[in-house]
């Protein structure tokens, strides 16, 4: 078998000398139906319920007035301030959330690739934040930061790397950075996984032919394992974009939005609205402005997807 | 369209496994009672009061047969939540325990059952007068209160001495208290000299609301907003002062200077009768003598206009229209406000106060601790309510934020009043 | 074992050791907060080991005082049932996906993906309404189906990805043999995928493990609640926060998912893919 067709390429002619699988005038394919009928119950007719929401003023505290405004929701929404200052906060909470953790996971996936079986361990001891439930996390790293009697805080002044003692939580600067950094701590094992389960699947024969060749490991690393990585790390941080935009136990338990919405992220926002203000009408807005947004998002992930060739190694 | 699908060794043990997913979860099983009632609350939700409150539904069960209590135990800070998504999608509970806005923005969405002609006179007679109007509405009775607490002020005597403050004698006035907070500090850095809730929760304008009205700031008129105003930007620069002289530790709830205070590191507090019990809880080598030696309970240090403030933060009761059986319901209600056994076993024990005006004469003992007596005679007179309503709901964030701004210490503080008016607007 | 410069080895082994401390820290703070009192957690200089360690939090646990056991049986049930669940649909799907020739596939697959585009936060209300109406509110099928919801059309892609990679002819193979897709599924792409099933896997039984908005709002009795919003009803209050409490709790409920990682872990690491796309 040639490389090529080794790499999932069809010769052409070549053709299954079996009774034809693919009916090609099939409308659904079985396989498809469990996931489908679960989606359409759970997500789809609460989705359009809610995208119609949008169009009503609906306060559940005040019953008694619910009518359809249309549009107003909407307009109501551009003038809104806190609701631009939770996009710029979701976008950055998700772009450090899975930067940092992304490089991180792929430092320690390749780090921990060729442990000697003797430290074999140390790569599942890597995996175990991930293992601690959100919210505990959130508790843990709000006590560890605490002001008066946080350890971090007290090692930080301590070693002189900061003059007092600094409310991280309630400081209009460092609120963020101490959400991500318990995100990431959370978080980082995912990535670690992907990439250890991606780094697996690189054909031995490649690497030896590149060994042979005289690569050193900073160049296999380059043109060898990461383009194979490509897929994973587009599919993974796809996936964590959209799992941080929608993170809400971590802020939640962490910051509760604040000081001042300084973490306030769209999931916080729309939860406020919906639960504290019980403003359900325009919270069904902004969650439709949100699936607008990350749709297209979505769509951008998916060209790239799709646009990777099919085979990202060179022919000898 | 379907492939062909063979059994496999490894199906039967899946769909055994959904299977077993669809059995409804087990209840614990007991002998048939005519009625069940479901009540939300966060007392069996919490450690500190789940024993106590276990022991009464039982006691209640027991004297009263046919009647079961299922609690329903959701987090204080949910409840609202809670019953809304409840109600609105039709199935609300029979009786739910409340207390502050969550009670008052409950009773505009309708969803209550009036208590006039369920509840008899003579109970309402053995109440406090002010805490039967407090569950009045547009003149009729929706709530009745389970115990009376409200927030008073609580100074550490031990700590005042060593910083060379009179013991017997608390702040009477806002300036005299600032200046006693920076002597405190002065002494010893450690020690946090008082415990101010900056979170954004209609709790945290709770607290806020007092010293607001101390300083003569009335955000929520009757007609609009009015926060950009002098005595908002006093009361700001205050905030402000407190959070950057490290009088205070911002961003924190209430309930997390409670530790502090069970260590003597903070010297004052804004708090309910319940702070005893929670100090009492957490440092278990105080004993109650050497608590009530060290901390006093009075009211609150007055502003300009000389007059002191305090916060309900009572605990209340309501039914709901959807109830079914009310009598049975009316009579929990009854029965957790004002059965004897059930203020020794719970409300006592909680460390609040019962709502009979003759408290003192039916529980000498427990009635008689130094810190009650204080909110009885000097904090409970002073008791104002905050402007709670559909508006309050709406309107706490913008205030709050405001003042987590302030304790930021960036933004001068007539722009913070003046964008905490503009959002205000909207809540309108 | 590629050849890397003696300095290049230290490097390595400096920063894996950094990567320990970093991880393991805020474990070990979790641990020895949980043997302080409340009291002693507030001390102004924090204890690095506490001095005078107490087990009062987990014999606490012991007597039941709060329901953790319930709520850790119900993490567990919930989030393997749905870690099952969502490797068969996703392996189903993502097969289908990749595989499959139908007209509808396009509308399918980015339909899927935009499922998860809509925050969960706002379909709370309507979802609430639809599991009250069928009777699925406090139930473990419901919470189940509400988090693979949220796990299968991302396992689906994943699988998709993976199952991409796995050259036709070992399925030709299959077929030539007279095995239908199903069946060259199971028997053959499977075990190529392995690493990508188990990670479909411990996904989604992280994200059951983690969700607090769902069972918040869709169980309301103390028996079904799981460990998130349990942790949170059962040890922060109104009156007081049992952080000592909730993080023996914590340590308890966590030793054995982080045990059952490590055997995990070792089954991807060992894999059976090794050497299975071959020339």
């Amino acid at each position: 078998m040639t490389d090529r067709q080794a790499r999932g390429a069809t010769v052409p002619g070549d053709r299954p000398r079996t009774r034809r699988r693919f009916r090609a005038g099939a409308w659904l394919d079985g396989m498809v139906v469990p996931t489908v009928a679960v989606l359409a119950f759970v997500v789809a007719y609460p989705t359009l319920r809610s995208i119609v929401l949008s169009g009503y003023n609906d306060q559940l505290l005040d019953p008694t007035h619910i009518r359809f405004i249309g549009a107003a929701n909407y307009a109501r929404l551009f003038r809104d301030s806190v609701f631009w200052t939770s996009v710029t906060n979701t976008l950055a909470f998700t772009a450090w959330s899975v930067g940092i953790g992304f490089l991180l996971g792929l430092a320690l996936a390749v780090l921990t690739e060729h442990l000697p079986p003797s430290l074999r361990w140390v790569r599942g001891t890597l995996l175990t934040p991930w293992a601690i439930p959100v919210i505990v996390v959130a508790f843990l790293f709000r006590y560890m930061l605490d002001q008066q009697v946080g350890i971090i805080t007290y090692l930080l002044v301590h070693l002189h790397a900061i003059a007092t003692a600094v409310p991280w939580l309630a400081s209009l600067q460092w609120a963020m950075p101490a959400v991500v950094l318990a995100n990431v701590w959370s978080q980082t094992p995912f990535y670690l996984l992907m990439f250890v389960a991606a780094l697996k699947s690189i054909p031995e024969e490649i690497r030896d032919a590149a060994r042979i060749d005289g690569a050193g490991g900073w160049q296999e690393f380059w043109h060898i394992t990461v383009p194979f990585l490509q897929n994973t790390m587009v599919v993974s941080s796809l996936i964590m974009v959209i799992n941080n935009f929608n993170n809400f136990p971590l802020i939640w338990a962490m910051s509760g939005g604040g000081p001042v919405y300084a973490t306030t992220t769209l999931v916080i926002y729309i939860f406020q609205l919906a639960f504290s203000q019980f403003d359900i009408g325009y919270a069904a807005a902004v969650g439709t402005i949100w699936l607008a947004v990350l749709l297209l998002l979505a769509i951008a992930y998916i060209r790239v997807l799709e646009r990777r060739p099919l085979s990202a190694v060179e022919e000898p | 369209m379907f492939p062909k699908l063979r059994a496999r060794r490894w199906w039967p043990l899946v769909l055994v496994l959904l299977a077993g997913l669809l059995m409804p979860a087990s209840r614990p099983v007991s002998a048939a009672p005519t009625v069940v009632l479901t009540f939300v609350n966060w007392a069996s939700a919490e450690p500190a009061t789940r024993p106590a409150f276990q022991q009464v539904v039982s006691n209640f069960e027991r004297t009263h047969p046919g009647v079961e209590i299922k609690s329903v135990p959701v987090s204080f800070s949910d409840i609202l939540h809670q019953l809304i998504v409840q109600t609105t999608a039709g199935n609300p509970p029979d009786i739910s325990e409340i207390a502050g806005n969550d009670t008052v923005a409950l009773q505009a969405t309708g969803a209550l059952q009036s208590l006039d002609g369920i509840a008899p006179r003579a109970f309402l007679e053995s109440l406090y007068p002010s805490e039967v109007t407090l569950g009045r509405f547009q003149g009729a009775l929706y709530v009745i209160p389970w115990d009376v607490a409200p927030l008073g002020f609580w100074y550490n005597r031990t700590l005042m001495k060593q910083a060379g403050l009179n013991p017997a004698k608390p702040p009477a006035t806002i300036s005299e208290w600032t200046d006693d907070m920076r002597a405190i500090k002065a002494k010893d850095p450690d020690v946090v000299p008082f415990g101010l809730d900056t979170t954004n929760r209609s709790f945290g304008l709770d607290v806020n609301w007092a010293f607001m009205l101390a300083f003569g700031a009335h955000p929520l008129g009757a007609h609009g907003p009015n926060a950009d105003t002098p005595q908002m930007i006093a009361y700001l620069t205050w905030v402000r002062t407190l959070a950057t002289q490290g009088y205070t530790l911002p961003g924190k709830l209430l309930g997390e200077f409670r530790p502090l205070a069970a260590r003597n590191q903070l010297a004052f507090a804004f708090d309910g009768p319940y702070l005893r019990g929670v100090i009492l809880s957490l440092n278990t080598t105080m004993t109650p003598a050497q608590l009530d030696a060290t901390w006093g309970v009075t009211v609150l240090p007055a502003g300009s206009d000389g007059r002191h403030y305090a916060i309900p933060t009572d605990h209340q009761l309501v039914m709901f229209k959807a109830a079914r059986d009310k009598a049975a319901a009316w009579a929990f209600m009854q029965y957790l406000a004002s059965d004897p056994t059930a203020i020794r076993t719970y409300t006592f024990n909680s460390g609040v106060i019962p709502p009979l005006k003759n408290a003192t004469a039916l529980f000498p003992t427990d009635m008689g601790v130094a810190t009650i007596q204080g909110f009885v005679r000097d904090v409970i007179p002073t008791v104002v309510l905050p402007a709670w309503g559909p508006v309050y709901s709406k309107a706490y964030p913008a205030i709050m934020t405001g003042v987590q701004q302030a304790a930021s210490g960036s933004g001068s503080v007539a722009d913070i009043a003046r964008q905490m008016q503009a959002q205000l607007q909207a809540a309108y | 074992m590629p050849r890397l410069p003696m300095l290049g080895r230290a490097v390595g082994a400096a920063l894996l050791l950094l990567a320990l401390v970093w991880t393991m820290f805020p474990v070990y703070w979790m641990l020895i907060t949980s043997l302080k009192t409340n009291l002693a957690m507030f001390q102004v200089i924090p204890q690095l080991w506490p001095t005078e360690p107490t087990m009062d939090n987990y014999v606490q646990l012991a007597n039941g005082a709060s329901p953790v056991d319930r709520l850790f049986a119900n993490s567990v049930v919930t989030s393997v049932a749905t870690a099952l669940v969502t490797v068969v649909l996703a392996t189903l799907a993502g097969y289908s996906f990749s595989r499959g020739r139908y007209r509808l596939k396009g509308p399918v697959m980015y339909g899927t993906l935009a499922t998860q585009m809509f925050p969960l936060v706002v379909l709370l209300i309507p979802l609430y309404l639809v599991y009250l109406r069928t009777h699925l509110l406090d139930t473990y099928l419901g919470l189940v189906l509400s988090y693979c919801a949220f796990s299968v059309p991302f396992g689906a892609w994943m699988m998709k990805e993976f199952i991409d990679s796995v050259p036709r002819e070992i399925e030709e193979a299959a077929w030539v043999d007279g095995c239908s897709r199903l069946q060259s599924l199971l028997r053959v792409v499977m075990f190529v995928v392995l690493p990508g099933i188990v990670a479909t896997g411990v996904f989604a039984f992280l994200s059951a493990w983690n969700n607090l908005l769902f069972p918040l709002t869709l169980t309301s009795s103390m028996e079904m609640k799981t460990l998130p919003p349990g942790l949170l009803l059962a040890f922060t209050g109104q009156f007081k926060a049992d952080w000592a409490g909730m993080m023996a709790a914590a340590t308890i409920t966590t030793a054995p998912v982080v045990l059952g990682f490590a055997v995990v872990q070792r089954f991807l690491v060992e894999g059976l893919t090794k050497g299975a796309v071959r020339g």
